[in-house]
Protein backbone atom coordinates (compact mmCIF):
# COMPACT_ATOMS: atom_id res chain seq x y z
CA UNK A 1 0.00 0.00 0.00
CA UNK A 2 3.01 2.51 0.40
CA UNK A 3 3.69 2.17 -3.16
CA UNK A 4 0.73 3.96 -4.08
CA UNK A 5 1.25 6.97 -1.71
CA UNK A 6 3.42 10.04 -2.54
CA UNK A 7 6.29 10.54 -0.29
CA UNK A 8 5.40 14.23 0.12
CA UNK A 9 4.04 15.68 3.10
CA UNK A 10 1.32 17.47 1.38
CA UNK A 11 -2.45 16.36 0.72
CA UNK A 12 -2.03 15.73 -3.20
CA UNK A 13 -5.63 14.91 -3.30
CA UNK A 14 -6.92 18.10 -1.08
CA UNK A 15 -9.44 18.12 1.33
CA UNK A 16 -12.14 19.16 -0.20
CA UNK A 17 -13.79 23.42 0.56
CA UNK A 18 -14.26 24.36 3.68
CA UNK A 19 -13.65 26.44 6.49
CA UNK A 20 -10.55 26.31 8.28
CA UNK A 21 -8.00 27.84 9.70
CA UNK A 22 -4.38 29.19 8.92
CA UNK A 23 -3.28 25.35 9.00
CA UNK A 24 -6.58 23.47 7.95
CA UNK A 25 -6.51 22.08 10.66
CA UNK A 26 -3.38 20.02 10.03
CA UNK A 27 -5.30 17.90 7.69
CA UNK A 28 -3.79 19.67 4.24
CA UNK A 29 0.00 19.26 5.26
CA UNK A 30 0.79 16.82 7.78
CA UNK A 31 2.99 18.76 9.59
CA UNK A 32 3.49 23.00 9.38
CA UNK A 33 6.55 22.81 10.11
CA UNK A 34 7.48 20.89 6.87
CA UNK A 35 6.11 23.52 5.15
CA UNK A 36 8.59 25.80 2.31
CA UNK A 37 7.77 29.01 1.76
CA UNK A 38 5.93 29.22 -1.36
CA UNK A 39 7.22 31.86 -4.40
CA UNK A 40 3.48 32.67 -4.94
CA UNK A 41 2.59 36.38 -4.97
CA UNK A 42 -0.63 36.91 -2.98
CA UNK A 43 -2.90 39.67 -3.23
CA UNK A 44 -6.01 40.98 -1.66
CA UNK A 45 -8.37 44.29 -2.91
CA UNK A 46 -11.13 45.60 -2.54
CA UNK A 47 -12.91 48.02 -5.04
CA UNK A 48 -15.68 49.93 -2.97
CA UNK A 49 -16.80 51.38 0.16
CA UNK A 50 -18.07 48.59 2.60
CA UNK A 51 -21.03 49.36 4.71
CA UNK A 52 -22.47 47.58 7.79
CA UNK A 53 -24.63 44.52 6.95
CA UNK A 54 -23.82 45.12 3.00
CA UNK A 55 -22.47 42.07 0.65
CA UNK A 56 -18.95 43.27 -0.67
CA UNK A 57 -16.44 41.67 -2.90
CA UNK A 58 -12.95 40.62 -1.81
CA UNK A 59 -10.45 39.73 -4.85
CA UNK A 60 -7.59 37.76 -4.71
CA UNK A 61 -5.16 36.98 -6.90
CA UNK A 62 -2.27 34.59 -7.58
CA UNK A 63 0.59 34.21 -9.45
CA UNK A 64 4.39 33.29 -9.64
CA UNK A 65 3.43 29.33 -8.99
CA UNK A 66 4.74 26.17 -11.27
CA UNK A 67 2.54 23.43 -10.92
CA UNK A 68 2.25 20.07 -12.21
CA UNK A 69 -1.51 19.68 -14.22
CA UNK A 70 -2.02 17.10 -11.23
CA UNK A 71 -1.57 19.73 -8.43
CA UNK A 72 -4.53 21.23 -6.82
CA UNK A 73 -4.12 25.41 -4.36
CA UNK A 74 -5.68 25.44 -1.25
CA UNK A 75 -6.71 29.22 -0.51
CA UNK A 76 -7.51 31.03 2.65
CA UNK A 77 -9.59 33.88 3.72
CA UNK A 78 -8.32 34.63 7.36
CA UNK A 79 -8.98 37.40 9.20
CA UNK A 80 -5.74 36.07 11.54
CA UNK A 81 -2.17 34.92 11.39
CA UNK A 82 -2.17 33.12 14.75
CA UNK A 83 -3.55 29.71 13.42
CA UNK A 84 -6.48 30.20 15.40
CA UNK A 85 -9.94 31.93 15.69
CA UNK A 86 -8.85 33.07 12.15
CA UNK A 87 -12.14 32.64 10.25
CA UNK A 88 -13.83 35.78 8.79
CA UNK A 89 -16.36 34.40 11.57
CA UNK A 90 -14.11 34.88 14.14
CA UNK A 91 -13.44 38.94 12.73
CA UNK A 92 -17.18 39.65 12.16
CA UNK A 93 -17.98 38.69 8.96
CA UNK A 94 -19.71 36.27 6.80
CA UNK A 95 -19.25 34.63 3.59
CA UNK A 96 -21.59 34.49 1.57
CA UNK A 97 -20.33 32.42 -1.30
CA UNK A 98 -16.75 31.56 -2.73
CA UNK A 99 -15.32 31.03 -6.09
CA UNK A 100 -16.95 27.24 -6.30
CA UNK A 101 -20.26 28.13 -5.82
CA UNK A 102 -20.31 27.33 -1.63
CA UNK A 103 -19.64 29.62 1.46
CA UNK A 104 -16.21 28.70 2.22
CA UNK A 105 -13.05 30.69 3.34
CA UNK A 106 -10.85 27.79 2.12
CA UNK A 107 -11.49 27.14 -1.53
CA UNK A 108 -8.92 24.53 -4.07
CA UNK A 109 -8.75 25.35 -7.64
CA UNK A 110 -7.12 23.15 -9.98
CA UNK A 111 -3.07 24.29 -10.47
CA UNK A 112 -3.34 23.20 -14.22
CA UNK A 113 -5.12 27.07 -14.68
CA UNK A 114 -2.43 28.74 -12.53
CA UNK A 115 0.53 29.44 -14.89
CA UNK A 116 -0.33 32.75 -15.40
CA UNK A 117 -2.19 35.22 -13.30
CA UNK A 118 -5.28 33.80 -11.63
CA UNK A 119 -8.23 36.13 -9.58
CA UNK A 120 -10.63 34.58 -7.46
CA UNK A 121 -13.07 36.41 -5.17
CA UNK A 122 -15.29 36.00 -2.18
CA UNK A 123 -18.44 37.78 -1.33
CA UNK A 124 -18.93 38.79 2.25
CA UNK A 125 -21.03 40.47 4.58
CA UNK A 126 -19.68 42.58 7.97
CA UNK A 127 -22.24 41.80 10.80
CA UNK A 128 -20.41 44.82 12.99
CA UNK A 129 -19.13 48.22 12.55
CA UNK A 130 -15.16 47.66 12.75
CA UNK A 131 -11.95 47.34 11.03
CA UNK A 132 -10.72 44.07 10.31
CA UNK A 133 -7.48 42.90 8.41
CA UNK A 134 -7.83 39.91 5.69
CA UNK A 135 -4.98 38.36 4.92
CA UNK A 136 -4.85 36.00 1.52
CA UNK A 137 -3.01 32.01 2.46
CA UNK A 138 -2.06 29.38 0.05
CA UNK A 139 -1.07 25.57 0.70
CA UNK A 140 0.16 23.58 -2.24
CA UNK A 141 2.66 21.08 -3.25
CA UNK A 142 5.34 20.66 -5.52
CA UNK A 143 8.12 17.88 -5.98
CA UNK A 144 6.90 16.44 -3.06
CA UNK A 145 7.22 19.25 -0.74
CA UNK A 146 4.08 21.12 0.97
CA UNK A 147 4.27 25.10 0.58
CA UNK A 148 2.74 27.65 2.54
CA UNK A 149 2.72 31.84 2.07
CA UNK A 150 0.38 34.35 3.12
CA UNK A 151 0.04 37.49 2.06
CA UNK A 152 0.36 41.63 3.51
CA UNK A 153 -2.97 42.69 5.10
CA UNK A 154 -6.33 44.44 3.58
CA UNK A 155 -7.31 46.31 6.33
CA UNK A 156 -10.96 46.87 5.49
CA UNK A 157 -13.23 49.75 7.39
CA UNK A 158 -16.64 49.03 8.09
CA UNK A 159 -18.72 52.09 7.61
CA UNK A 160 -22.44 52.44 8.73
CA UNK A 161 -25.02 52.57 5.86
CA UNK A 162 -25.91 56.19 4.83
CA UNK A 163 -29.40 57.22 4.80
CA UNK A 164 -31.41 56.65 1.52
CA UNK A 165 -28.74 54.11 0.45
CA UNK A 166 -30.81 51.96 -2.19
CA UNK A 167 -28.97 48.51 -0.74
CA UNK A 168 -30.00 44.80 -0.18
CA UNK A 169 -31.22 43.94 3.54
CA UNK A 170 -29.09 43.42 6.24
CA UNK A 171 -31.10 40.37 6.78
CA UNK A 172 -31.05 39.06 3.48
CA UNK A 173 -28.76 35.83 1.38
CA UNK A 174 -28.92 34.80 -1.83
CA UNK A 175 -29.17 31.10 -2.17
CA UNK A 176 -26.36 29.88 -3.16
CA UNK A 177 -27.16 26.18 -4.95
CA UNK A 178 -29.45 25.03 -6.99
CA UNK A 179 -30.26 21.21 -8.25
CA UNK A 180 -29.99 20.45 -12.27
CA UNK A 181 -32.35 21.33 -14.39
CA UNK A 182 -34.17 23.61 -11.94
CA UNK A 183 -35.95 26.36 -12.55
CA UNK A 184 -34.91 28.92 -10.23
CA UNK A 185 -36.76 31.53 -8.73
CA UNK A 186 -35.01 34.23 -7.08
CA UNK A 187 -35.85 36.45 -4.15
CA UNK A 188 -34.64 39.58 -3.20
CA UNK A 189 -35.21 41.63 -0.01
CA UNK A 190 -34.13 45.29 -0.53
CA UNK A 191 -34.20 48.39 1.77
CA UNK A 192 -34.86 51.89 -0.50
CA UNK A 193 -34.86 50.45 -3.69
CA UNK A 194 -37.43 52.01 -6.17
CA UNK A 195 -36.20 50.00 -9.19
CA UNK A 196 -33.87 46.56 -9.17
CA UNK A 197 -32.34 45.42 -12.73
CA UNK A 198 -30.49 42.07 -12.47
CA UNK A 199 -27.55 41.13 -14.66
CA UNK A 200 -26.92 37.44 -14.20
CA UNK A 201 -24.04 35.79 -16.77
CA UNK A 202 -22.02 32.47 -16.91
CA UNK A 203 -18.33 32.59 -15.18
CA UNK A 204 -16.51 34.29 -17.85
CA UNK A 205 -19.20 34.70 -20.01
CA UNK A 206 -21.36 37.96 -21.71
CA UNK A 207 -24.21 39.17 -19.02
CA UNK A 208 -27.65 39.47 -19.86
CA UNK A 209 -30.20 42.00 -18.10
CA UNK A 210 -33.69 41.20 -16.93
CA UNK A 211 -35.94 43.45 -14.44
CA UNK A 212 -37.23 42.11 -11.27
CA UNK A 213 -40.80 41.64 -10.34
CA UNK A 214 -41.79 43.49 -7.17
CA UNK A 215 -43.45 40.89 -5.41
CA UNK A 216 -44.64 42.89 -2.09
CA UNK A 217 -43.12 45.89 0.02
CA UNK A 218 -38.88 45.58 -0.47
CA UNK A 219 -39.46 42.18 -1.73
CA UNK A 220 -38.08 41.57 -5.65
CA UNK A 221 -38.01 38.38 -7.36
CA UNK A 222 -36.27 37.16 -10.76
CA UNK A 223 -35.96 33.89 -12.61
CA UNK A 224 -32.97 32.18 -13.39
CA UNK A 225 -33.01 29.24 -16.29
CA UNK A 226 -32.25 26.10 -15.68
CA UNK A 227 -28.98 24.45 -15.82
CA UNK A 228 -28.32 21.22 -17.60
CA UNK A 229 -24.84 20.28 -16.23
CA UNK A 230 -23.18 21.28 -13.18
CA UNK A 231 -21.96 25.08 -13.43
CA UNK A 232 -22.54 27.63 -12.12
CA UNK A 233 -24.10 30.90 -12.29
CA UNK A 234 -23.55 34.56 -11.50
CA UNK A 235 -25.88 37.56 -11.16
CA UNK A 236 -25.77 41.12 -9.30
CA UNK A 237 -28.25 43.44 -8.80
CA UNK A 238 -28.52 46.99 -10.01
CA UNK A 239 -30.51 49.23 -7.48
CA UNK A 240 -32.04 52.28 -8.25
CA UNK A 241 -33.72 54.84 -5.78
CA UNK A 242 -33.25 58.25 -3.51
CA UNK A 243 -29.41 57.93 -2.92
CA UNK A 244 -26.87 56.98 -5.82
CA UNK A 245 -26.91 53.72 -7.37
CA UNK A 246 -25.73 50.76 -6.06
CA UNK A 247 -24.46 48.01 -7.82
CA UNK A 248 -23.95 44.44 -5.44
CA UNK A 249 -20.95 42.32 -5.87
CA UNK A 250 -21.54 39.12 -8.18
CA UNK A 251 -23.28 36.01 -6.42
CA UNK A 252 -22.90 32.59 -6.98
CA UNK A 253 -25.43 30.08 -7.76
CA UNK A 254 -24.03 26.17 -8.32
CA UNK A 255 -25.77 24.03 -10.07
CA UNK A 256 -25.44 20.36 -9.04
CA UNK A 257 -26.73 16.81 -9.00
CA UNK A 258 -30.01 16.65 -6.72
CA UNK A 259 -28.59 15.31 -3.26
CA UNK A 260 -29.24 11.43 -2.72
CA UNK A 261 -32.80 11.21 -1.62
CA UNK A 262 -33.18 7.98 0.35
CA UNK A 263 -35.49 6.65 3.00
CA UNK A 264 -33.58 6.71 6.29
CA UNK A 265 -35.75 4.34 7.85
CA UNK A 266 -35.08 1.75 5.10
CA UNK A 267 -31.51 2.10 5.25
CA UNK A 268 -31.47 1.59 8.88
CA UNK A 269 -33.27 -1.39 9.09
CA UNK A 270 -31.54 -2.82 5.92
CA UNK A 271 -28.07 -1.92 7.94
CA UNK A 272 -29.44 -4.10 10.80
CA UNK A 273 -30.50 -6.71 8.94
CA UNK A 274 -27.03 -7.49 7.10
CA UNK A 275 -25.93 -7.49 10.66
CA UNK A 276 -27.66 -9.80 11.77
CA UNK A 277 -27.89 -12.15 9.07
CA UNK A 278 -23.62 -12.45 9.16
CA UNK A 279 -24.05 -12.78 12.99
CA UNK A 280 -26.22 -15.28 12.75
CA UNK A 281 -24.66 -17.04 9.59
CA UNK A 282 -21.55 -17.42 11.21
CA UNK A 283 -23.37 -18.89 14.67
CA UNK A 284 -25.28 -21.24 12.39
CA UNK A 285 -22.18 -22.39 11.16
CA UNK A 286 -20.13 -22.64 13.91
CA UNK A 287 -22.86 -24.13 16.49
CA UNK A 288 -23.31 -27.28 13.80
CA UNK A 289 -19.86 -27.57 13.40
CA UNK A 290 -19.22 -27.80 16.74
CA UNK A 291 -22.24 -30.28 17.29
CA UNK A 292 -21.23 -32.74 14.82
CA UNK A 293 -17.34 -32.36 16.73
CA UNK A 294 -19.00 -33.83 19.61
CA UNK A 295 -21.39 -36.24 18.01
CA UNK A 296 -18.55 -37.71 16.05
CA UNK A 297 -17.15 -39.57 19.22
CA UNK A 298 -20.48 -40.41 20.06
CA UNK A 299 -21.07 -42.30 16.88
CA UNK A 300 -18.08 -43.89 16.75
CA UNK A 301 -17.80 -44.70 20.67
CA UNK A 302 -19.60 -48.32 21.11
CA UNK A 303 -17.84 -48.82 24.06
CA UNK A 304 -21.08 -49.21 25.72
CA UNK A 305 -21.89 -52.47 23.08
CA UNK A 306 -18.97 -54.27 24.95
CA UNK A 307 -19.34 -56.27 27.91
CA UNK A 308 -18.32 -55.07 30.88
CA UNK A 309 -14.71 -56.61 31.27
CA UNK A 310 -13.95 -54.75 34.29
CA UNK A 311 -16.62 -55.67 36.17
CA UNK A 312 -15.82 -59.25 35.68
CA UNK A 313 -12.45 -58.76 35.51
CA UNK A 314 -11.81 -56.21 37.99
CA UNK A 315 -14.11 -57.87 41.18
CA UNK A 316 -12.18 -61.29 42.44
CA UNK A 317 -14.56 -64.50 42.51
CA UNK A 318 -15.29 -66.19 45.13
CA UNK A 319 -12.74 -69.00 46.24
CA UNK A 320 -13.82 -72.67 45.87
CA UNK A 321 -14.71 -75.07 49.15
CA UNK A 322 -10.71 -75.98 50.16
CA UNK A 323 -9.78 -72.48 49.39
CA UNK A 324 -7.19 -71.15 46.39
CA UNK A 325 -6.90 -74.27 43.90
CA UNK A 326 -3.27 -76.24 44.17
CA UNK A 327 -0.79 -74.30 41.83
CA UNK A 328 -3.29 -70.99 42.11
CA UNK A 329 -1.72 -67.54 42.92
CA UNK A 330 -3.95 -65.40 44.18
CA UNK A 331 -3.46 -62.93 41.46
CA UNK A 332 -3.80 -65.60 38.68
CA UNK A 333 -7.21 -66.10 40.33
CA UNK A 334 -8.29 -62.64 40.73
CA UNK A 335 -7.60 -62.57 37.03
CA UNK A 336 -8.93 -66.36 35.93
CA UNK A 337 -10.83 -67.56 38.69
CA UNK A 338 -14.03 -67.03 36.94
CA UNK A 339 -13.06 -69.69 34.09
CA UNK A 340 -12.07 -71.80 36.69
CA UNK A 341 -15.66 -71.21 38.13
CA UNK A 342 -17.12 -71.74 34.52
CA UNK A 343 -15.04 -75.40 34.32
CA UNK A 344 -16.55 -76.83 37.26
CA UNK A 345 -19.78 -76.00 35.95
CA UNK B 1 -17.10 30.20 13.72
CA UNK B 2 -19.95 28.51 14.15
CA UNK B 3 -19.84 25.02 14.38
CA UNK B 4 -21.42 21.84 15.50
CA UNK B 5 -20.36 20.86 19.01
CA UNK B 6 -21.29 17.95 20.93
CA UNK B 7 -23.07 17.99 24.55
CA UNK B 8 -21.98 15.27 26.34
CA UNK B 9 -22.70 14.97 30.14
CA UNK B 10 -25.52 17.38 30.84
CA UNK B 11 -24.26 20.90 28.83
CA UNK B 12 -20.55 19.71 29.47
CA UNK B 13 -19.23 21.42 26.09
CA UNK B 14 -16.67 18.66 24.49
CA UNK B 15 -14.84 18.53 20.71
CA UNK B 16 -16.73 18.47 17.65
CA UNK B 17 -18.83 15.71 16.69
CA UNK B 18 -16.12 15.96 13.33
CA UNK B 19 -13.05 15.71 15.90
CA UNK B 20 -14.98 12.80 17.56
CA UNK B 21 -15.42 10.96 14.49
CA UNK B 22 -12.05 11.14 13.86
CA UNK B 23 -10.69 9.59 17.27
CA UNK B 24 -13.38 6.76 17.32
CA UNK B 25 -12.75 5.68 13.37
CA UNK B 26 -8.84 5.79 13.99
CA UNK B 27 -9.57 3.39 17.11
CA UNK B 28 -11.69 1.24 15.14
CA UNK B 29 -9.93 0.86 12.55
CA UNK B 30 -6.58 0.59 13.98
CA UNK B 31 -8.21 -2.46 16.20
CA UNK B 32 -10.11 -3.88 13.16
CA UNK B 33 -6.54 -3.93 11.65
CA UNK B 34 -4.81 -5.91 14.51
CA UNK B 35 -7.59 -8.18 14.50
CA UNK B 36 -7.42 -9.21 10.79
CA UNK B 37 -3.60 -9.49 11.02
CA UNK B 38 -4.12 -12.09 13.69
CA UNK B 39 -6.95 -13.74 11.96
CA UNK B 40 -4.64 -14.13 8.72
CA UNK B 41 -2.28 -16.01 10.81
CA UNK B 42 -4.83 -18.28 12.80
CA UNK B 43 -6.44 -18.88 9.34
CA UNK B 44 -3.28 -19.81 7.78
CA UNK B 45 -2.70 -21.94 10.68
CA UNK B 46 -5.79 -23.67 10.38
CA UNK B 47 -5.26 -24.55 7.08
CA UNK B 48 -1.63 -26.43 8.29
CA UNK B 49 0.73 -24.14 6.02
CA UNK B 50 2.78 -23.61 9.69
CA UNK B 51 2.05 -24.79 13.00
CA UNK B 52 3.05 -22.86 15.93
CA UNK B 53 1.63 -23.16 19.56
CA UNK B 54 3.04 -19.83 20.81
CA UNK B 55 1.76 -18.29 17.87
CA UNK B 56 -1.61 -19.44 17.89
CA UNK B 57 -1.82 -18.39 21.39
CA UNK B 58 -1.24 -14.86 20.78
CA UNK B 59 -3.18 -14.22 18.26
CA UNK B 60 -6.08 -16.09 19.50
CA UNK B 61 -6.00 -13.89 22.08
CA UNK B 62 -4.62 -10.60 20.76
CA UNK B 63 -7.22 -10.78 17.14
CA UNK B 64 -9.81 -11.42 19.92
CA UNK B 65 -9.30 -8.71 21.91
CA UNK B 66 -8.40 -6.21 19.33
CA UNK B 67 -11.70 -7.06 17.85
CA UNK B 68 -14.02 -6.64 20.73
CA UNK B 69 -12.18 -3.46 21.53
CA UNK B 70 -12.93 -2.24 18.28
CA UNK B 71 -16.34 -3.41 18.32
CA UNK B 72 -16.75 -1.37 21.21
CA UNK B 73 -16.02 1.83 19.48
CA UNK B 74 -17.73 1.40 16.40
CA UNK B 75 -21.11 2.68 17.56
CA UNK B 76 -19.46 5.85 18.49
CA UNK B 77 -17.96 6.09 14.88
CA UNK B 78 -21.43 5.18 12.97
CA UNK B 79 -22.82 8.32 15.26
CA UNK B 80 -20.30 10.50 15.45
CA UNK B 81 -20.27 10.13 11.63
CA UNK B 82 -23.44 10.29 10.96
CA UNK B 83 -23.88 13.88 13.00
CA UNK B 84 -20.64 15.12 11.23
CA UNK B 85 -21.64 14.92 7.72
CA UNK B 86 -22.44 18.22 6.19
CA UNK B 87 -25.91 17.42 6.17
CA UNK B 88 -26.30 15.03 9.18
CA UNK B 89 -27.84 12.56 7.12
CA UNK B 90 -27.45 9.93 4.12
CA UNK B 91 -27.06 12.42 1.53
CA UNK B 92 -24.29 10.16 -0.60
CA UNK B 93 -23.78 7.02 -1.53
CA UNK B 94 -21.10 6.51 0.07
CA UNK B 95 -22.66 7.17 3.19
CA UNK B 96 -24.88 4.53 3.04
CA UNK B 97 -22.80 2.31 1.71
CA UNK B 98 -20.47 2.80 5.28
CA UNK B 99 -23.52 2.35 6.86
CA UNK B 100 -23.72 -1.59 5.41
CA UNK B 101 -20.30 -2.20 5.30
CA UNK B 102 -19.81 -1.23 9.54
CA UNK B 103 -22.91 -3.42 10.40
CA UNK B 104 -21.78 -5.85 8.36
CA UNK B 105 -18.45 -6.05 10.25
CA UNK B 106 -20.58 -5.55 13.38
CA UNK B 107 -22.44 -8.63 13.00
CA UNK B 108 -19.33 -10.51 11.87
CA UNK B 109 -17.44 -9.21 14.94
CA UNK B 110 -20.48 -9.52 17.52
CA UNK B 111 -20.97 -13.62 16.37
CA UNK B 112 -16.43 -14.65 16.49
CA UNK B 113 -16.63 -13.14 20.03
CA UNK B 114 -19.61 -14.57 20.90
CA UNK B 115 -18.36 -18.17 19.60
CA UNK B 116 -15.37 -17.94 20.97
CA UNK B 117 -16.55 -16.92 24.43
CA UNK B 118 -19.08 -19.98 24.27
CA UNK B 119 -16.72 -22.58 22.61
CA UNK B 120 -13.58 -21.64 24.15
CA UNK B 121 -10.01 -23.39 22.99
CA UNK B 122 -11.87 -26.09 22.30
CA UNK B 123 -13.06 -24.18 18.86
CA UNK B 124 -9.64 -24.66 17.56
CA UNK B 125 -10.04 -28.30 18.09
CA UNK B 126 -11.21 -29.05 14.12
CA UNK B 127 -10.71 -27.89 11.32
CA UNK B 128 -13.95 -26.18 10.03
CA UNK B 129 -15.20 -24.29 13.01
CA UNK B 130 -11.47 -22.78 13.08
CA UNK B 131 -11.41 -21.98 9.62
CA UNK B 132 -15.09 -20.73 10.02
CA UNK B 133 -13.91 -18.12 12.85
CA UNK B 134 -10.66 -16.73 11.26
CA UNK B 135 -12.87 -16.15 8.28
CA UNK B 136 -15.18 -14.58 9.93
CA UNK B 137 -12.87 -12.56 12.04
CA UNK B 138 -11.06 -11.72 8.67
CA UNK B 139 -14.56 -10.61 6.92
CA UNK B 140 -15.06 -8.33 9.72
CA UNK B 141 -11.66 -6.81 9.38
CA UNK B 142 -11.88 -6.10 5.92
CA UNK B 143 -15.09 -4.60 6.08
CA UNK B 144 -13.94 -2.55 8.63
CA UNK B 145 -11.57 -1.32 6.58
CA UNK B 146 -13.76 -0.83 3.78
CA UNK B 147 -15.88 1.59 5.52
CA UNK B 148 -12.82 3.44 6.48
CA UNK B 149 -11.50 3.56 2.69
CA UNK B 150 -15.63 4.97 1.97
CA UNK B 151 -14.55 7.81 4.88
CA UNK B 152 -11.78 8.51 2.75
CA UNK B 153 -13.15 8.30 -0.73
CA UNK B 154 -16.56 10.74 0.77
CA UNK B 155 -13.70 13.29 2.66
CA UNK B 156 -11.28 13.13 -0.10
CA UNK B 157 -12.00 12.16 -2.98
CA UNK B 158 -9.78 9.20 -3.12
CA UNK B 159 -8.37 5.66 -1.29
CA UNK B 160 -5.79 3.68 -1.31
CA UNK B 161 -8.77 1.36 -2.04
CA UNK B 162 -9.20 2.86 -5.73
CA UNK B 163 -7.25 0.37 -7.57
CA UNK B 164 -10.51 -2.38 -6.69
CA UNK B 165 -12.83 0.12 -7.58
CA UNK B 166 -15.32 -0.69 -5.27
CA UNK B 167 -18.68 0.23 -6.60
CA UNK B 168 -19.01 2.31 -3.21
CA UNK B 169 -20.93 4.87 -5.40
CA UNK B 170 -23.77 2.16 -6.01
CA UNK B 171 -26.49 1.56 -3.68
CA UNK B 172 -27.87 -1.84 -2.91
CA UNK B 173 -30.98 -0.88 -1.68
CA UNK B 174 -33.59 -3.60 -0.48
CA UNK B 175 -37.24 -3.28 -0.09
CA UNK B 176 -37.98 -2.45 3.57
CA UNK B 177 -40.27 -6.13 3.75
CA UNK B 178 -37.13 -7.93 2.46
CA UNK B 179 -35.39 -6.19 5.27
CA UNK B 180 -37.93 -7.40 7.66
CA UNK B 181 -37.93 -10.84 6.52
CA UNK B 182 -34.29 -10.69 6.91
CA UNK B 183 -34.04 -9.35 10.05
CA UNK B 184 -36.67 -11.80 11.47
CA UNK B 185 -35.70 -14.50 10.22
CA UNK B 186 -31.91 -13.61 11.10
CA UNK B 187 -33.05 -13.54 14.93
CA UNK B 188 -34.50 -16.67 15.20
CA UNK B 189 -31.86 -18.45 13.51
CA UNK B 190 -28.97 -16.62 15.92
CA UNK B 191 -31.64 -17.54 19.06
CA UNK B 192 -31.64 -21.05 17.24
CA UNK B 193 -27.89 -21.35 17.37
CA UNK B 194 -26.95 -19.50 20.21
CA UNK B 195 -29.08 -22.25 22.63
CA UNK B 196 -27.38 -24.65 19.84
CA UNK B 197 -23.89 -23.42 21.36
CA UNK B 198 -25.19 -23.21 24.71
CA UNK B 199 -25.92 -26.54 24.85
CA UNK B 200 -23.40 -28.06 27.29
CA UNK B 201 -22.35 -31.14 25.05
CA UNK B 202 -21.37 -28.66 22.32
CA UNK B 203 -18.65 -26.68 24.20
CA UNK B 204 -17.75 -28.17 26.91
CA UNK B 205 -15.52 -31.47 26.92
Amino acid sequence: MLAFTSLGGANPGGVGDGDFDMQCGGACHGDASQNQTSPALLELSIDSDVYFGLPVSITASVSGIQFSSSDAIGLFLLTDVTGHSDLPEDGGWKVISDVNGGDNNYVEIGGSSLDEAYTISWTLKPTVIESTTFYLSIHHGGQNTPYFAISSGLNIDVLPVPDNLPRLSSEYSPIISRDLGQQTTVSVATSDVDQLAIEWRLVDRPSNSINATLVDNNSWEFELPPALQPSIIEWRAVMDGDGPTQITPWFRIAAQEPALEVNQLQVYLQSLAFCIFFLSLILTLQSRYLNNQEDLPTEIDQTNLLPKQENSVGSTPPLPEGGLPNGWTTEQWKWYGHEYLEDLK
Amino acid sequence: MEMVRARIFGGLEMISSATFHVITTELVVGSFAMAGICFLVLAIQSFGVFESEKASLVTDYAGHFALGFGLLATPFAIFSGISSSPTSDLSSPLLVNKMFFSMIATGLAIAVLFTRTKAGNQLWASKPSSLIQSAAGLAASGFMLMTASSGGKFSRGESVLDFLSLPVDTIFLMPTWVSAIILVAGVVSAIVAVINLQKPSAVEH
